[in-house]
């Protein structure tokens, strides 16, 4: 045990970053991966269904490496910010198509 | 978290298993409450405490007692919004009558389904509800049939 990554605000950080970046994350994933799938020619509901299964993998997926990565400011960076910029990609990629 | 990946993923499953776990004990305790809704019902008011009754007499009484009973505040609120101008003080045409009994729930729950005038959407309906006696037709206390079967 490492009494430094044990305190009070450490956990809260980390379950903070898990449950909230992993959440950002997710929903770039979603919103990416939807309006790519929409943009390849599948039908806006399979897109939909196919990346709801997608996104409880990938929000897992970052949950748990949020707890297992050694940086959490790393970690909460790439979630955040790989989410924010998914997003943002998707929203750009949405107006080309609609 | 920890030096090694074993750690800190026994770390997680202990404490989010708990945390988690006591929210579970929580949505069962209220679910195991909901199943007995109709038994916290008669709990609240030992009045009601009585067999299954036939479907009374439409009417005698089952007909003059949907035809006073009007939308209460909540129910009034809730259609406020779908209506163009302001809402009459009485509703009178109605549009459907209901009336639901079980062996478990003796009383005569009874619903009104109110047409409302100058509605956005013809659709729209205000409902009336009122929870009766079915041997004499009086009303039952609306604020103890809250804390069974009207909470869950």
């Amino acid at each position: 045990m490492n009494s430094s990554t044990l305190t009070r605000s450490h956990i809260a950080w980390r379950t903070a970053v898990a449950v909230l970046g992993g959440y950002v994350f997710t929903w770039g994933i979603v919103a990416a991966g939807v309006t790519m799938l929409f943009g390849a020619g599948m039908a806006f509901h399979d897109a939909e269904h196919l990346f709801y299964i997608v996104g409880i993998l990938a929000f897992l997926g970052a949950f748990l490496a949020a707890f297992a990565a050694r940086d959490l400011r790393r970690t909460a960076l790439t979630l955040v910010g790989g989410g924010a910029a998914l997003s943002a990609g998707a929203w750009l990629l949405q107006q080309q198509l609609v | 978290m920890f030096p090694q990946l074993r750690h800190t993923m026994a770390w997680l499953h202990t404490w989010f298993g708990l945390a988690l776990g006591l929210v579970l004990m929580v949505v069962f305790f209220f679910g195991s409450l909901s199943v007995f809704d109709r038994e916290i019902d008669r709990w609240a008011i030992p009045d009601t405490r009585y067999a299954p009754q036939p479907m009374p007499s439409f009417d005698k009484m089952l007909k003059p007692i949907f035809e006073s009973v009007q939308p209460n505040e909540v129910e009034r609120a809730a259609v406020a919004g779908l209506v163009d101008g302001p809402l009459p003080a009485r509703f009178d045409t109605p549009r459907s009558w209901g009336a639901y009994t079980t062996h478990r729930d003796p009383v005569l729950a009874l619903f009104i389904g109110y047409e409302v005038p100058n509605a956005k959407d013809h659709e729209t309906a205000v409902w009336a509800n009122r929870t009766i006696d079915p041997r004499t037709g009086v009303a039952l206390p609306d604020d103890r049939l809250k804390i069974g079967s009207g909470f869950f």
